[in-house]
């Protein structure tokens, strides 16, 4: 593995119960690096991040750089509604001391939270009571909350209102400028994956590009990905004006 | 229990996995009715020191066993979760059925197990139960974060501490300890109970994990107390009076949801004050012994037949050494054996003698007198068509149950009533476990339950 790179992906294959859901995928990302995940519904970009956290059995290599701290906002996370633990609760799990908090993690918690655009009087509530935004703002901030060197974000603004999914991905920028994030990011929002992403790696079950958006996206390629549905060329004509 | 079982419970409703909680124990209980089986059959010893040794290996055995199986289906993931379990309930509660069809010798303990009759244990068994128990106690306080946190999200708790496989096989280990042994002391349906119900009643009143573990117990520890005291008070099975009760704490707990947490709280304090005082009332009942002849102005007292109304012989064996010497000396039948009705009767006559009464059998004056139950319409009625006149004294056996070296458990009812008014002179009721610890036989543990009984009554 070369030195500034804190992932390296070769021939990864996920086969789940007889069935191939991904395959042939190899890239490689580096420190401080914005990748995206592009595919159509099912193309396995999920399947890919939990076969890189380890969740799910895969073929090939998956090789991560030493002692990373590694982030993940999954893009669904099912809570039950009655479970008696509270947002401040949910973050203590993180914490050294979960039964008896220190106040210095109370205070840095307080400050990640303003990051996602949460108040401190959130704290208190219990985590099956907050909307679907309050959620997934909650999910970001308890990926980030103890510095991680590499995070990934599965479709991180599902769920979120429009206003805020700008302040989303200013946070990515925010995160890969401060703190020389590694971000990993799944997304259907090609302007988005032009603006923000270094690298691109396209999915339909298995790998169909890699590289730089400019260089790889081309509209041959997303018609090959996407099929023939015209979702894609706004964004990319977007991109061109 | 109460306390302890709550807390693994927390954590099976956390992983909504309540389901198992309810398997588990019936698994166990099917591993006790299959040791018993096999003990009935010769292929296991008879041990001497512990007649539930031998049913705790059973449990045991079967618990991991049943813990290892939907592990191993788990991880293969073919079908639905809840599916797998309900099968394995379903066979899990056939077996248990099929082993005690197998085992008529056994059939009453196992069944008293099922029951959730929990009666009495020994000291030994106290001791074990105590020390399981609370090493699993220590177990969930010193590793509550590691659990919390596998329950609450396996992804989440992958990506923080890595693979999680050692905590949920420590906190089944856990659940399985307390699973198996409080099985075979209190049978699956209390367990089940215990581990479960408490859970479900304090998730609806508080919002922080802390106080949900916390609350979890201390309403384990209110089902364990209420229960047990309402079990004994109204002479219930201990695991079917639990388990009502804890589901009252479950409704209890979702309508005061609904006031607000003074509201709430006022009540929780009023139902504690009652409680309280129901309890000191219930210990301050004083209990007279029966009156002697001068008080109640009348000598003369007809005993009637001691009422078997237990639906058992109570029998006792063979061996008794009075019968034999009775036989003897011509003075008992060959074929008569003798009975606890008897024996009472016995005891009561010589201490009614000593209290001042002329007593009197009912079937000396007519051989076909039946005996008087303790209902007192009934004796009364009966008495006056046998034209009998002044006391009567009545008996009537609800339940005696005997465990040799043990205890046995009894509920007697008594009652002197005056005939020419019905009037209820005195009554009173004898209900409680009677340690016969040194009994070696059932014989002489009846023996002893009857002077203890006769004792009782007459102070």
């Amino acid at each position: 593995m070369e030195q500034d790179s804190v992932l390296d992906v070769r021939d990864c294959a996920v086969v789940l119960d007889g069935q191939t859901l991904l395959s042939g995928v190899s890239f490689k990302v580096r420190k401080g690096e914005a990748l995206a995940v592009i595919g159509p519904n099912g193309a396995g970009k999920t399947i890919l991040f939990k076969a890189l956290l380890g969740l799910v059995p895969f073929r090939g290599t998956i090789e991560w750089g030493e002692a990373l701290r590694i982030g993940y906002v999954p893009q669904k996370f099912p809570v039950d509604k009655t479970v008696p633990l509270t947002v401040c609760e949910f973050f203590l799990l993180k914490a050294k001391r979960f039964w008896s908090p220190d106040e210095t993690f109370l205070e840095h918690l307080s400050h990640e939270l303003s990051l996602v655009g949460l108040s401190q009087e959130i704290l208190e509530r219990p985590v099956g009571e907050l909307s679907g935004g309050q959620l997934q703002r909650l999910l970001i901030g308890w990926a980030m909350v103890d510095h991680p060197e590499v995070m990934l974000f599965d479709e991180p603004t599902a769920g979120i209102d429009v206003g805020f999914e700008e302040t989303v991905y200013q946070l990515l920028q925010r995160l890969q400028k401060e703190r020389n994030t590694t971000i990993l990011l799944i997304s259907h929002e090609l302007n988005i994956v032009y603006r923000y992403a270094d690298q691109v790696v396209c999915l339909n079950r298995e790998m169909l590009c890699r590289g730089k958006p400019h260089e790889v996206l081309h509209p041959q390629d997303l018609a090959r990905l996407f099929g023939e549905s015209g979702f894609y060329k706004h964004a990319n004509e977007a991109h061109q004006h | 229990m109460g306390l302890v079982c709550p807390l693994v419970g927390s954590y099976l409703v956390l992983r909504r996995t309540v389901f198992l909680g309810l398997t588990l124990p019936q698994i166990a209980a099917a591993g006790v009715s299959f040791a018993f089986w096999l003990q009935q059959t010769g292929f296991l010893p008879r041990w001497e020191q512990s007649e539930q040794g031998i049913g705790m290996v059973g449990s045991l055995v079967f618990t991991f066993l049943g813990m290892g199986l939907i592990g191993y289906l788990e991880q293969r993931g073919k079908g639905l979760a809840e599916g797998r379990l309900a099968a394995a309930y379903a066979l899990a509660g056939g077996l248990t059925i099929l082993f005690i069809v197998f085992n008529p010798a056994g059939q009453i303990e196992v069944l008293n197990l099922l029951k959730g009759e929990v009666i009495a244990l020994s000291q030994v068994e106290l001791r074990l139960l105590a020390a399981v128990f609370g090493l699993v106690f220590l177990g969930m306080l010193i590793f509550r974060r590691e659990f919390l946190l596998t329950s609450f999200d396996r992804d989440l708790a992958f990506l923080l501490k890595g693979r999680q496989v050692i905590w949920d096989v420590l906190l089944y280990l856990l659940a399985g300890l307390i699973i198996a042994f409080g099985v075979i002391m209190a049978g699956p349906l209390l367990i089940f109970g215990f581990l479960v119900l408490p859970a479900l009643a304090a998730r609806p009143l508080v919002s922080r994990m802390s106080k949900f573990l916390l609350l979890s117990s201390l309403l384990g520890l209110v089902m364990a107390f209420m229960g047990f005291y309402s079990s004994v008070r109204l002479d219930l099975p201990l695991g079917p009076t639990d388990v009502t009760l804890g589901c009252c704490l479950i409704f209890l707990a979702y309508g005061l949801r609904r006031i607000s947490a003074k509201a709430s709280a006022t009540v929780m304090m009023l139902l504690f004050v009652v409680l309280l005082i129901a309890g000191c009332a219930t210990s301050m009942t004083v209990t007279t012994p029966v009156p002697d002849a001068k008080a109640v102005r009348s000598d003369r007292i007809w005993l009637a037949k001691v009422k078997n109304s237990t639906g058992l012989p109570l029998l006792l064996p063979s061996t008794n050494l009075l019968r034999s010497a009775g036989e003897m000396f011509g003075k008992v039948p060959s074929d008569y054996r003798q009975n606890v009705m008897d024996l009472l009767r016995d005891g009561l006559r010589q201490e009614l003698q000593q209290n001042g009464y002329r007593v009197t059998f009912p079937e000396e004056t007519d051989a076909r007198f039946p005996p008087f139950s303790a209902e007192t319409n009934s004796a009364l009625q009966l008495g006056r068509e046998g034209k009998l006149s002044g006391l009567v004294f009545v008996s009537e056996i609800w339940r005696w149950e005997g465990y040799p070296q043990q205890f046995v458990r009894v509920f007697v009812d008594f009652k002197l009533v005056r005939l020419e008014d019905g009037a209820v002179l005195w009554d009173r009721r004898v209900q409680r476990a009677i340690p016969t610890s040194s009994s070696t036989n059932l014989g002489q543990a009846y023996t002893d339950a009857v002077i203890a009984v006769v004792h009782e009554i007459f102070g």
